[in-house]
């Protein structure tokens, strides 16, 4: 048996790489230049099973979490009574499940396998991990979180250190880039170490443009609105950031995520400290029109979402499709507005339900809309109003609806070539209509004062 | 046994020239048997039962390893003489680990109804409600001639619903997992 498992394996790992075998013109692919054009097939099936393991063996002999003390025994019990929904925290179930399966994504991704073709080893690490890593049966929604999140986030990570690593680099300079790479995305990084990459010279990739790479970082304070009114909220520190790469009107499509935006914020005095994460990139998009400078532009994004504070939480894997236009009022003002609807995966809402000390929020897939509009000039964002809606209907916790709105209006003044003071106002409403319990309705008012820097 | 064992899954993932490099538009139609495992919250015991399912599949081609499409698909059972039945519409992502063989592994995603029968004596009541679906699955494209090929599949759909009301009170946090056996004919 043993024998056979080796001529497997080792079949597995020294097949020839796809690329090669069905005769398609061969590109190196400075993505991955050792994969020389290839993938690793093998290597990133092997790479995905033994992260699993990894992760398990390092929770069950040095964490001591006696909730992944697997045996035969309870493999055959996952298999035999299969899957059920979890009573987890919201952050392990909607931040920690993702971000394990963006490393799940990149066993792949940094093999030279590309976007769509990695999304497979995002399921199958996370089933793997379901079935055989946990005493408990198999969750549903950590399936779902941890593959459609983790390929999100996954691809998000993967571009993210594309813009950091330069394969011209040499020196100290090399070394810090490959560690701020291994940081960002850890099974980049570690494939790179140790298949020669972190020192090998030569060509970037040629969609390498770290220029494209906007954002700015706000910090300031902010007032929320528990339940006593906003007038009785206490002053809290927030720091957050946001990060887009590329411009859905000015560059045509090539690959997934070749334009993205990417968000975080940190609160301060919260009982998480991470309040806000959100990843959006762009699966498909074309322009509208035949103009040399296109107006208007259809997308299509991937969105991954993940508010988490004392007042709502929120989180959840979705599809949006939208239209972006740009107005151009004078040579310096310009008006962004945008409108799309959103196909949501699976969200999970704060609601009425309790199952357990831990959870006390519902699952369910979804439909929503949104409209958007930005006016700036000369790079400068003077004002902005959003608006969202999402209809989420529960398949587990309560049966039910729920019915949440955001509105956000933004305004600033710049105070320097890229410093601006402003304030931002934002209005969460929840309205759930349960089967079996009375309907409620919660409103969550948040006014924020901040200092924002561009670069 | 165990030597050929190997050798088969290694053929299978790997063997070279059994099918056409994938290209264009593609429709898959079939059925078989499955399994369903029902279980709630407020069950005693998990159910399992037998009965007939089928497909229809349709899509395109995103490069040589991904086709994605749709599917509609069904599940239907006797159980003590009343109906149930699960149907439902999702999309897929087909993975092809090599272009030159025809193994494959699906995942997808969807919205399922399910509804059952119950008997109360002088009526027959019904119950429905729509829930997520999620599926997994792995088969095999086996050339029978140009353009036409025999897919069996392997695959399973869960599909959880939060309540679903019976005469005898609501099932809470329903969790169907339908295990599908099929075998189906695709054209591309």
């Amino acid at each position: 048996m043993r024998r056979s498992l080796l001529a497997l394996l080792l079949g597995l790992v020294l097949a020839p790489a796809p690329a090669a075998a069905q005769g398609d013109t061969v590109s190196i692919d400075y993505e991955c230049p050792s994969c020389a054009g290839g993938t690793r097939l093998g290597i990133a099936f092997l790479e995905d099973v033994g992260l699993q393991i990894g992760v398990n063996l390092i929770n069950q002999f040095i964490i001591a979490d006696s909730s992944q003390d697997v045996t035969p025994e309870t493999w055959g019990r996952n298999l035999r009574e299969g899957w059920e929904f979890d009573d987890n925290h919201f952050s392990t179930n909607q931040f920690a499940h993702p971000y394990h399966g963006n490393i799940n994504f990149n066993t792949a991704r940094s093999n030279g396998l590309d976007y769509w073709s990695s999304i497979p080893f995002a399921a199958l690490g996370s089933l793997i991990w379901e079935y055989f890593g946990e005493i408990h049966r198999p969750s549903l929604n950590d399936y779902i979180s941890t593959t459609v999140g983790g390929v999100a986030l996954g691809e998000l990570t993967f571009q993210l250190s594309s813009l950091v690593l330069d394969n011209q680099a040499t020196g100290k300079s090399r070394f810090w880039k490959e560690m701020a790479a291994l940081a960002i995305n850890p099974a980049r990084g570690v494939n790179r170490f140790f298949y020669g990459d972190w020192t090998r010279v030569g060509p970037n990739p040629p969609d390498r443009n770290p220029e494209l790479l906007k954002g700015h970082m706000r910090v300031g304070f902010r007032v929320v609105d528990e339940g006593a009114g906003l007038d009785q909220g206490s002053g809290r520190l927030f720091l957050a950031f946001d990060f887009v790469r590329g411009d859905p009107l000015a560059q045509p499509y090539r690959k997934p995520f070749d334009v993205f935006l990417f968000s975080a914020q940190i609160n301060a005095a919260e009982a998480k400290v991470i309040g806000r994460l959100s990843a959006y990139g762009r699966l498909y998009g074309t322009p509208l029109g035949q103009s040399e400078r296109p107006r208007h532009a259809l997308i299509v994004t991937q969105d991954y979402d993940y508010y988490n504070t004392e007042a709502f939480r929120l989180g959840g894997q979705s599809v949006r499709v939208g239209v972006m236009s740009r107005f151009e009022l004078s040579p310096e003002w310009l008006l962004s507005t945008s409108a799309g609807g959103q196909v949501i995966i699976l969200a999970a809402v704060n609601s009425e339900f309790e199952d357990g000390p831990n959870r006390d929020y519902d699952f369910g897939p979804g439909l929503g809309f949104s409209l958007g509009g930005n006016l700036s000039r000369a790079g400068h964002q003077f004002l902005r109003l959003s608006y969202a809606g999402q209809l989420i209907h529960n398949v587990n916790g309560l049966a039910g609806n729920h019915f949440l709105q955001e509105l956000v209006v933004d305004a600033s003044v710049p105070i320097g070539r890229t410093m601006s003071v402003g304030g931002q106002g934002i209005f969460y409403h929840r309205r759930s209509d349960y089967r079996t319990f009375p309907s409620v309705s919660q409103n969550t008012p948040e006014l924020q004062a901040y200092l924002r820097w561009r670069f | 046994m165990r030597n050929p064992l190997a050798l088969i899954l290694t053929l299978v993932v790997l063997a070279p020239g059994s099918v056409a490099a994938q290209d264009g538009f593609w429709v898959s139609v079939g059925g078989g048997a499955a399994g369903n495992r029902v279980d709630c919250e407020t069950c005693e015991e998990i159910n399992r039962y037998w009965g007939p399912s089928g497909f229809v599949r349709a899509g395109g081609t995103v490069s040589p390893h991904i086709k994605v499409g749709g599917e509609l698909h069904f599940w239907q059972a006797s159980i003590e003489d009343t109906e149930a039945y699960v149907r439902g519409i999702q999309g897929l992502v087909t993975w092809y680990p090599s272009t030159s063989g025809g193994f494959f592994g699906q995942v997808g995603l969807g919205l399922s109804r399910i509804r059952s029968s119950f008997d109360v004596g002088d009526e027959v009541v019904g119950a429905a409600e729509v829930g997520l679906s999620v599926s997994a699955g792995v088969g095999w494209d086996v050339p029978l001639k140009e353009g036409v090929y025999l897919t069996p599949r392997v695959a399973s759909v869960v599909v959880p619903v939060a309540t679903i009301d019976t005469p005898a009170g609501p099932l809470d946090n329903v969790v169907s997992t339908i295990y599908r056996f099929e075998l189906g004919l695709t054209f591309r």
